[in-house]
Order: C-alpha cells, then sequence, then structure tokens
C-alpha cells in the first residue's frame, strides 16, 4: 500500500464513523454490538438487584420475563461479569408500595433508574418501564413492555373488545355486543381505540377511551364504515367507506370532521388500511386486479404500487417502525409474510402449521401479535422476525382475534 | 485522493445525510397534509351524487317495520366474487317485482360471506355482494333510494361450520323488506 492509500482509508474511516454517529444520535448511548443480530443475546445478571418483599420479587419476576421477551437480552443465573449487570434494589414498603432504586452498567456505558409507586399493576409496570430502558439504551431500539394490546373476544355470535398488557396480565374487558366487533385500532398515545360496531345494525367505526366509557361514533354513513386506522400523529384516521357505490378507501381528518376519498376503484373493493411510520404512505388491500391484494399508495402522488406477489388472497397488512410490512397471505393455509422494501424481500415468518392471520407489529419492529387458528378456535401469539420460537400471549382459554400492539404508553 | 476513494467519500457523506435526516426516524408530526387534497365531503352533511343517498339518511330498520307479508330466498355467490350468477337472477327480479307492486316498501339487502379471509376484506366483499344486488334491482327501474345495502363480512354465518358444504351457503345476499 502506498502512502496515499492509507491515507485515503483513514479517511474514509473517519467518515464511516461521521456516518454511524449520524445513524446513533438518535440513541442515548452507542450500541453494545456483541453480537450479530439473530446469532444470540446479550447476558444480563440480576445477581446484584436486592428484591424484597412480595412487590420486589414480582418486580425481579417481571423484569427478567421482559428482559426475555425483548428478544435482545438472556438473563444469566446469579452469575457476576456478565455482559450487562443489574444493581441495586427493589423493596416493598409499607402495605403496598414498590421503592426502586437501581443501576444497570455495560460496557458502553451505565445510568441510574429508580421509582416508587403504589400497587401490583404498577410495580409489573416498573419492570416494563426498566425493561423499555435498557432496551432503548442498550440496543438503541424502541422497548415492547411498556406495551398494551388490544383485541377482540368472540363469544358464541357475539364479542367484545379487550385490552391487557403486552404479557397478557390486566385483561380488561368491554361491554358485549350481540354480532362480534372488529378491528380495534390504538390512537398513537394509546388513549383511544377506535373499532368497527354492529350495535346500530351495520357496520361503524367508534372510537372508545380506553379507560372505558362512551363509545362515541366516527364514521356511520350508510353502507359500509370500517377499517379505522389512526395516523403516526393522531390527526387522520384511515377507513373503508362504501357510501359512493362502492368500498372505496377514506382519509377522515377527525378535526374538521370531513372525509376526504383516495381511491377511485368502482370495480373493486378496499379494505384494512394501515400507515407508514412517517405518514406519507398508506398501505391496503384491494381486490380491483380480481384477487385481494397489499397495495402502497403515496399520499402526494396518490399513485398506487403493489406489494404482494404469491398467494391467492394477500390482506391485513400492517406497517412496523423500520418500513417492513407484515401481512396475511394464503398460500395453503394462511401464513404471516414480512415484506423488506429496502431489498424487495417477502419473507415467511409463521410456523407451517396452523392458520395465522390478523399481523400487528410490535413498536419495536421485530416482534409480531398475530392470531392463529387451530381450525375452531384463535389463539394470541408473538412471533420474532429474528427467529425466536413463537410465543402464545397469556391468556385465559377463549376465542381471541384480531390484534393491536400499542406504542409505548406511560 | 483517487478517484475511487472520492466516490466512496461522497457516497458515505449521502449515507451520512440520510442517516441523520431520514431514516429509522420517529413519525413526523409535521401534519401530512396531502391526504386532505381531493374530492372532500364533510361527515355531517354528504349526499352522493351518483347514487342521491344522502348521509342523514337513516338505516331502513331504524325507519320503518319489518315486512313479513313478503320475502325472497337469499342468492348465492361463487368464492371471493360478486359476480351474481345467472341461476340466481330470477330471485332478483322477484326482489324488485315486490318493490315495483308495494309503492311504500323498501329493502336492505345484507351481503355476508363464508369465513375464509380477513375479517375486514370480507366485510367489503359482502358489502360488494349486496351492492351489486341493488345495482341490478335499480336497473330495473326501481328507485336507488328505497335500497339500502349493509355487510356482516363473516360475522353471521347462515350455517356453522368448515368445508364447502357450509361455505356456499354462507356466501350470500339477503333480502329484508321493510314497510
Amino acid at each position: 500500500m502506498t502512502f496515499r492509500h492509507s491515507i485515503t482509508r483513514s479517511t474514509i474511516a473517519a467518515l464511516a464513523s461521521v456516518a454511524l454517529a449520524a445513524v446513533t444520535a438518535s440513541a442515548v448511548t452507542p450500541f453494545v454490538v456483541e453480537k450479530e443480530a439473530g446469532s444470540g443475546k446479550d447476558p444480563v445478571s440480576l445477581a446484584a438487584l436486592q428484591a424484597t418483599g412480595n412487590l420486589g420479587a414480582l418486580f425481579a419476576t417481571v423484569l427478567k420475563q421482559d428482559l426475555a421477551n425483548s428478544g435482545w437480552f438472556e438473563v444469566a443465573g446469579g452469575r457476576y461479569g456478565a455482559g450487562i449487570e443489574v444493581s441495586g434494589m427493589a423493596a416493598q414498603q409499607g402495605g403496598d408500595s414498590l421503592a426502586t432504586r437501581i443501576r444497570v452498567r455495560w460496557n458502553g456505558g451505565s445510568f441510574d433508574w429508580g421509582d416508587t409507586t403504589a400497587g401490583i399493576r404498577e410495580a409489573r409496570w416498573q419492570a416494563h418501564r426498566l425493561s423499555d430502558e435498557m432496551t432503548r439504551r442498550i440496543k438503541g431500539r424502541a422497548g415492547i413492555a411498556a406495551t398494551r394490546i388490544a383485541f377482540v373476544e368472540k363469544e358464541g355470535r357475539g364479542g367484545r373488545i379487550c385490552i391487557c398488557d403486552s404479557d397478557g396480565y390486566a385483561l380488561q374487558k368491554f361491554p358485549s355486543e350481540p354480532v362480534s366487533p372488529l378491528s380495534p385500532a390504538f390512537t398513537p398515545d394509546g388513549s383511544t381505540i377506535y373499532y368497527t360496531s354492529f350495535i346500530k345494525g351495520y357496520a361503524c367505526i367508534y372510537g372508545v377511551a380506553t379507560s372505558g366509557g362512551r363509545r362515541s361514533p366516527l364514521a356511520n354513513f350508510t353502507g359500509l364504515n370500517t377499517g379505522g386506522a389512526v395516523s403516526p400523529d393522531g390527526r387522520l384516521v384511515a377507513a373503508i367507506l362504501s357510501h359512493p357505490g362502492n368500498p372505496e378507501l377514506f382519509v377522515i381528518n377527525t378535526a374538521t370532521r370531513r372525509a376526504i376519498r383516495q381511491t377511485h376503484t368502482p370495480r373493486g373493493a378496499e379494505a384494512s388500511p394501515c400507515w407508514s411510520p412517517d405518514g406519507n404512505r398508506i398501505a391496503y388491500v384491494s381486490d380491483e386486479s380480481g384477487t385481494p391484494q397489499v397495495y402502497v399508495m403515496d399520499s402526494e402522488s396518490k399513485r398506487s404500487t403493489r406489494v404482494s406477489s404469491r398467494g391467492s388472497q394477500n390482506v391485513a397488512p400492517s406497517w412496523g417502525e423500520d418500513g417492513r410490512i407484515a401481512y396475511c397471505s394464503k398460500q395453503g393455509n394462511y401464513k404471516i409474510v414480512v415484506y423488506d422494501p429496502s431489498d424487495g424481500s417477502q419473507t415467511i415468518v409463521s410456523p407451517e402449521t396452523g392458520d395465522w392471520e390478523d399481523p400487528s407489529w410490535a413498536p419495536d419492529g421485530r416482534h409480531i401479535v398475530a392470531s392463529r387458528s387451530d381450525g375452531r378456535t384463535f389463539s394470541l401469539w408473538v412471533l420474532d422476525t429474528m427467529g425466536d420460537p413463537p410465543v402464545k400471549l397469556s391468556l385465559p382459554v377463549g376465542d381471541w382475534r384480531a390484534p393491536d400492539w400499542s406504542k409505548a404508553m406511560r | 485522493m483517487n478517484k475511487n476513494a472520492f466516490r466512496i467519500m461522497t457516497a458515505l457523506l449521502a449515507v451520512a445525510t440520510l442517516a441523520a435526516t431520514g431514516c429509522r426516524s420517529k413519525p413526523k408530526n409535521n401534519g401530512n397534509d396531502s391526504y386532505l387534497e381531493g374530492d372532500d365531503v364533510a361527515i355531517s352533511d354528504w349526499v352522493d351524487g351518483d347514487t342521491g343517498l344522502s348521509l342523514t339518511e337513516a338505516p331502513f330498520d331504524q325507519t320503518h317495520s319489518r315486512a313479513y307479508d313478503v320475502a325472497v330466498d337469499p342468492i348465492y355467490f361463487g368464492y371471493d366474487s360478486f359476480q351474481l350468477p345467472a341461476e340466481e337472477i330470477a330471485k332478483i327480479q322477484q326482489a324488485a317485482e315486490i318493490l315495483r307492486g308495494n309503492a311504500g316498501y323498501v329493502l336492505i339487502i345484507e351481503g355476508h360471506c363464508d369465513e375464509r379471509g380477513s375479517n375486514e376484506y370480507n366485510l367489503s366483499l359482502g358489502e360488494q355482494r349486496a351492492l351489486a344486488v341493488r345495482n341490478y334491482i335499480v336497473s330495473l327501474g326501481i328507485d336507488a333510494q328505497r335500497i339500502q345495502s349493509r355487510s356482516f363480512g363473516e360475522e353471521r354465518p347462515a350455517v356453522q361450520g368448515t368445508g364447502e358444504a357450509a361455505w356456499r351457503l354462507n356466501r350470500r345476499g339477503e333480502f329484508a323488506f321493510y314497510k
């Protein structure tokens, strides 16, 4: 190598670190890239965490579970010198109070964390928040522990909207309806759920506060009103309305209460809109070609591009934070396929057996919640796009469908 | 610096710029207004130029009573289709005749699907089935304002069960007359 060549190489190295710094500028501290993605997990030790009382023990248990569920970590049993060390105390105080004072240390940095809460649920959520903080600071990714999942419980011919924490805890049920409601969708701040209800005798979109209370109608035109999906900035709701004489894609401006038509397909019907993470595109289903396929429409040009190729039916898209689109594809049985626009790849992420439907991305852009049918009833499962085995959501026995994964909640 | 190094540097600068400005960024709260350009209607006062149906028009089952003195059998559809099969047309003509012969009567057509496919897509498909029947009746000279469509997708099967024997009985349009 000539002297000139080595100056160029170090210049390139300098620029590469500038580029890397630009990418990680939004993260709090640099990554700990101990292993290639998918080939292993970062070991975490909780041995130095002093957990006292029932709530302290609960905190430690939930933290361990959350770190495992994140996909990034594995909690090594009682081993000092593991890559990531959690130390400090989680102590039950008084009747039902949990006080934490914790330090997390790894080879790329450290941070202190602490809180005081009352009650069992709040103790669990302390663990959820700490797990997500560790995921954010150490891996530079959004966590999925401090989140909730909305879904539908079918009961005979009827059903109801339900919400649970991402670990299945704190199951909350909304009032039963004689015809099963459909498609709950969280607002980005998690305060409201939009869903489709037949309570008026035909499909209308309603909003209801997640804390409970009266539902209020968003769209109740004659004909069909369904598929409500909230934009990332919370201002707009994409929906399927049929009052033009055919189910078409609309965008509803909730502030002005005007519905703006996006598609004109008199011979085809649209369904299942969902938003890109930056809010500039909508993915949706259309059967204009003769069979239902997944398309992406650009908001400026209003032009649509088809995304799905294989499979006789491609439905129910969900758009993840890193830009990949998951959808349900009938290829024999129903499978969950992930489309990556960066290389055009289509990857099946559901197991071989069972019918898998209604994928919804977790906010980490890595995990997907979906429903799985064994032929009679449906259950909810968390799939991992990086190869961890599917995990069934821990819920009571029932028929659970149409999950929607919230963003991070306070 | 040689040409290749210059190209690499430019590429890296481009990557750095792109990374800093857009990739994996949080959702923008800049208010994407492109969606707000287009035919827009106020939710409270929309009237369809083609069908004449107004938004304020209430569903017939809220303004009328069910008419049980007239009935037409359901019509059945092929898989994943809203085409009107030739052998089903007679029933639709029968429904049109009922409306023609009973001035105050109105009709709700319900579209249904079998359990295959997503619930949301089946809502749209069921609506297409109901609208296909409605459009045919209108083409026979009946006033569009006397017919409403609705869809239950796969949520109200006529027959529980899996397999074509059940599925073909669930892919249907049902006639409900009101007066």
